[in-house]
């Protein structure tokens, strides 16, 4: 069975096309649960949109390259930031692209793009990429949401439905919200005042013979099941060795990077970890000397980590955000909306790495090598995690929507 | 006549209490603080819906279904509270109701709220949701004068061509230089702290020119919203190729799109800072200027400005007014049935047409002739919203138990039995806030912003629990994390403990018996009494309690295991602070409330 499941077919039988459109669902490329078990991917998610040239694409002593210096990495020819040290050290794990163009400079709509790999469109909710591998996977056994999202709220599945939208930490470190028993309630008066609402729902599933009220009963099993998972504590940093604690560096960041470390280990499929603050219209260069005090130990620290654990090669690494910057340092000292030019990282889950991937003329201003459109990010991203990236899902108004709009994935990326 | 009006005046209506409208003191006698009518009822406003029950009769008896009995009249009290105006009834409006015999008592309480104030808080909220969305967020959208202008459409019943003609061709200013505030702010209070001040927009202020400034980093968006809301055609589709299965081709998007963008966006001033940036909308002869130069939507530009029925507005002198009328006019195919096809959507849970936003051939009405009927009498008596939502409650098919061995047809597609729904964040949040007056107790309890509280509240469940309406889903739809919300979170939590201010405090204190306090609770929580078996499996609850422990309060020396002391940060922790010790009675009457509060019947509209 595919994704053609009782929404669509009810949608399909409305306009009496079932077998027609159940053909045409198997000459696409239908999106089927199962197959083969999906790699992990862990997203970095840039809020605001990081400077390229500040980070993996410096331009030194060129009029827009600023105060920073670049420097080399173990991989010959690629040049980072200087404030990017350990990054440079673990270079020949990564895939920098530095081609990445799309037409969106709005915050909204390039959040949208680069979660969804789609541009916004008022008559479809795109899913969130992580919303199709949780589809896909469906709930770890370990009772461990399938999709997790840590210091911001990522992307709804769209129309796929909320189950399968990401889980939502507001920080790293501690057990979930609401995981832990009220006040004044114990475990004994918890399962008391459970048993209490088992009989009213069961006399209101009775009375209504309605299987939304089955769907919600279930729904608070998967929450109780959750609140007493063994794993759950992967979520809590209390016990962690402060050593490991300090290697990702002392950050919301960091922390959640280790997080999303623990959680893939206990079989969670899809963690975005936020840095907020890329937004840096002004005083750009102090800014994100800042950020990159943050992003180097907690990213390098998590490929690190996910090494020593032998589970970078089953873990893609995401390094991304809304878009790059101006190369043109404004009146105030900050750049502004970049969308023609921005670089992404890939790290782990089968990515070939110590590669550069496209480049950006002199300034950074323009593609000038290799240009990457999102769909074929997207299509990367998802051919490396061991999805089709052509297989589609039926939208509620009956359009076929593949997980990428027509993207090709990059060879060149895959090991 | 003189028993309705006290029906009616037993409806003390919160539904404006989380949005940021004072409410009534919860210890305030529940006489009549009868929300501000706006218009009395008139002979046109009258209707007649045995056309339509004939309608859905034959269509079931054709199809042989059986539908469910008439729901009880608690139960439709709660369900149109619900639909109407975003909140659940209180005990003495569920009282006064079972005591009101009059034949036409359903229709009266219907009447009553389509007129109150409520009302247009629940439909300015509505269509906030639907035409704006809680992520935008931009310098020259004011979002107060954006709902003030919603607010006041549905408070006058503005006739829905009106609304829309108004929001596809508005021009004038966006705001009036008031407070950027990202938050959706506060509306302005009359004097009795109940209602809202007149409007007092500066002249050339148009509040739903906020609508259009939303699309102006993505201008081709307008048309396809516009389109997709207001007419159920998804013209979107059409606007980077032609589809072989669809209708639309690009060109007729580009032309249509055309019509819409007429209009130039003119600077008025800097704003202060904080403030919104106020900007003038005004009647262009071309297209947005701004986007000849880019090449997306340079076609667009070259476009003539034409219908989807291929109307040119080529020769009008002010397009968007060309293009509004035409999308308004009787004679448009889709313009009625698209609001009407929403409307019953949004009260039986699903539109003749699902989604109700997708009125193409190739996705046909069931009941397409109550689908016609229903929008041909909407046409005649002048597009009345407030008619439209009176007459859809009257219908048989609102009228019917959402329970019942009825025989329905696979998946209830023919509404011969009312579908369960999810509250919607604002209904399921002052729900909750009426249930349990936690609101009431946070301030008891010392808490100085409750006002504030209420904000980062409705906020955080704006984000938790929102809900997709505009299409049917068979399953039940719910995140791990809601369950949390519900199952331990603090509003729950609190709103369930019996600290001063509660309404279980309350009906722990009244006088009576257990059985009386039993009632008290399902009334409050339920709407509705509970059935002799419900409160005898309650009263066996209370009984067994008996035998218990008290439950040491939290701040006691030993916590019991398992016992959280986490929750400090919240100020609603405030309502569990000093060391307090619950009876084992008291304990169990808790128990009773979360169940309540936690149970489908109270998270479902039924």
């Amino acid at each position: 069975m595919t994704l053609l499941t009782r929404r669509s077919l009810i949608h399909a039988s409305g306009a009496g096309l079932v077998s027609a459109l159940a053909a045409k669902m198997s000459e696409r490329h239908a999106f089927a649960e199962n197959a083969a078990p999906l790699k992990s991917v862990i997203v970095l998610w840039m809020n605001g949109g990081p400077s390229h040239i500040d980070t993996w694409d410096p331009k030194p002593g060129t009029p827009v390259g600023g105060p920073h210096k670049a420097i080399k990495t173990r991989v010959p020819g690629l040049s980072i930031s200087e404030h990017l040290p350990q990054m440079a050290e673990i270079a020949d794990k990564l895939a920098v692209v530095r081609s990445l163009t799309t037409k969106e400079g709005n915050h909204q709509r390039a959040q949208y793009l680069l979660h969804t790999g789609y541009a916004p469109n008022p008559t479809v909710q795109h899913p969130a990429f992580g919303g199709w591998v949780s589809k896909k996977t469906g709930q770890p056994e370990s009772g461990l949401p399938a999709f997790v999202s840590v210091g911001g709220p990522s992307r709804s599945a769209g129309f796929l439905g909320v189950q399968y939208g990401p889980f939502v930490l507001a920080k790293g470190g501690a057990v979930p919200n609401d995981t832990e028993y009220g006040r004044d309630v114990d475990t004994e008066r918890f399962d008391r005042r459970r048993r209490i609402l088992d009989g009213m729902e069961a006399s209101f599933s009775r009375a209504t013979a309605d299987g939304k009220v089955d769907g919600r009963r279930a729904l608070y099993e998967k929450a109780v099941r959750l609140m007493r998972a063994p794993d759950l504590k992967s979520f809590d940093l209390t016990d962690v060795p402060e050593s490991l604690k300090a290697s990702f560096g002392d950050s919301d960041f960091g922390r959640g990077c280790l997080v999303a470390s623990r959680l893939v280990e206990k079989g969670v499929k899809v963690v975005e970890v936020v840095l907020d603050g890329w937004d840096t219209h002004q005083n750009n260069f102090e800014r994100v000397k800042k950020l990159m005090s943050v992003l180097d130990p907690a990213m390098s620290g998590l490929v690190r980590d996910l090494d020593r654990k032998k589970l970078l090669a089953s873990t893609l690494v995401v390094w991304m955000g809304d878009f790059g910057r101006t190369p043109k340092i404004n009146a105030n000292d900050g750049r502004d909306h970049f969308p023609a030019c921005s670089a992404a990282v890939l790290a782990g889950g089968g990515v070939r790495s110590g590669v550069v991937y496209g480049a950006t003329d002199a300034e950074g201003a323009k593609v000038a090598k290799d240009p990457v459109s999102v769909p074929d990010l997207f299509a990367t991203l998802a051919a490396l995690v061991g999805l089709d990236p052509h297989a589609e899902a039926i939208s509620p108004i009956g359009r076929p929507i593949a997980i990428t709009d027509n993207g090709t994935p990059i060879r060149t990326l895959i090991g | 006549m003189k028993r309705t009006l006290s029906v009616l005046g037993g409806l003390t209506i919160v539904g404006a209490a989380v949005f940021g409208c004072q409410r009534a003191p919860a210890t305030s006698p529940a006489v009549s603080k009868l929300p501000a009518t706006v218009t009395t009822p008139t002979q046109e406003e009258s209707f007649d819906v045995r056309s339509f029950d004939a309608a859905l009769e034959s269509a079931w008896a054709k199809a042989g279904i059986s539908p469910a009995a008439l729901v009880d009249d608690a139960t439709f009290l709660r369900r149109t509270m619900i639909d109407v105006i975003g909140t659940i009834p209180s005990p003495e409006d569920v009282i006064a109701f079972e005591r009101d015999h009059s034949s036409e008592k359903r229709k009266t309480l219907v009447a009553r709220l389509v007129r109150s104030d409520e009302y247009a808080i629940h439909w300015m909220n509505y269509w906030d949701d639907v035409l704006m969305g809680r992520e935008v967020k931009a310098a020259d959208i004011d979002r107060v004068a954006w709902r003030r202008w919603l607010y006041d459409s549905f408070r006058e019943n503005r006739p829905w061509n009106h609304v829309v003609s108004s929001l596809v061709a508005a021009r004038g200013m966006n705001s009036a230089g008031g407070p950027r505030d990202k938050m959706v702010g506060p509306m302005p209070l009359a004097e009795d702290g109940n209602t809202l001040a007149p409007a007092a927009e500066p002249e050339g202020v148009n509040g739903a020119v906020n609508y259009i400034l939303r699309f102006r980093d993505a201008p081709l968006d307008l048309v396809g919203t516009s389109s997709r809301v207001f007419l159920g055609v998804q013209i979107q589709c059409a606007q980077c190729h032609d589809h072989k299965t669809e209708k639309w081709k690009q060109q007729d998007f580009r032309n249509f799109a055309s019509s819409f963008l007429h209009f130039q966006v003119a600077s008025a001033g800097k704003g202060a800072k904080g403030t919104v940036t106020p900007v003038e909308l005004k009647d262009a002869k071309r297209v947005f200027p701004r986007m000849a130069k880019n090449p997306e939507f340079s076609e667009v530009t070259k476009a003539a400005p034409r219908a989807l029925d291929g109307t040119d507005f080529s020769k009008s002198v002010e397009i968007g007014s060309a293009l509004a009328s035409w999308l308004t006019a009787k004679e448009n195919p889709w313009f009625a049935k698209a609001i009407v096809n929403r409307m019953w959507g949004h009260f039986m849970g699903r539109g003749f047409v699902d989604p109700v936003d997708d009125l193409r051939d190739s996705n046909p009405p069931v009941l397409p002739e109550v689908l016609d009927a229903l929008s041909q009498d909407f046409v005649s008596h002048g597009y009345n919203l407030r008619r439209l939502v009176e007459t859809i409650c009257a219908t048989r098919a609102y009228n019917l138990a959402s329970s019942g061995a009825a025989k329905v047809d696979q998946d209830n597609r023919m509404f011969a039995k009312f579908r369960l729904t999810p509250l919607g964040p604002e209904e399921l949040l002052n729900a909750l806030f009426r249930a349990t007056n936690v609101d009431v107790a946070a301030k008891e309890a010392g808490v100085k912003n409750v006002e504030q509280l209420r904000m980062q509240i409705a906020r955080s469940y704006a984000f938790l629990f929102d809900v997709d309406e505009e299409f049917d889903t068979p399953d039940f739809e719910g995140t791990v994390t809601q369950a949390l919300t519900l199952l331990n979170g603090n509003l729950v939590g609190y709103g369930t403990h019996a600290v001063p201010g509660t309404t279980l405090r309350a009906i722990l204190t009244m006088p009576g018996d257990e059985a009386a306090k039993v009632d008290a609770l399902y009334l409050r929580y339920l709407s509705r009494h509970p059935s002799a078996q419900e409160s005898k499996d309650a009263l066996a609850i209370l009984d067994a309690s008996a035998e218990g422990t008290p439950v040491p309060g939290s701040a006691s020396a030993v916590p019991s295991k398992g016992v959280s002391k986490k929750k400090g940060g919240d100020p609603l922790s405030r309502l569990g602070a000093g060391n307090r010790v619950t009876p084992p009675r008291v304990a169990a009457f808790e128990d009773l409330a979360w169940a309540l509060v936690n149970s489908s019947e109270f998270l479902f509209n039924h």
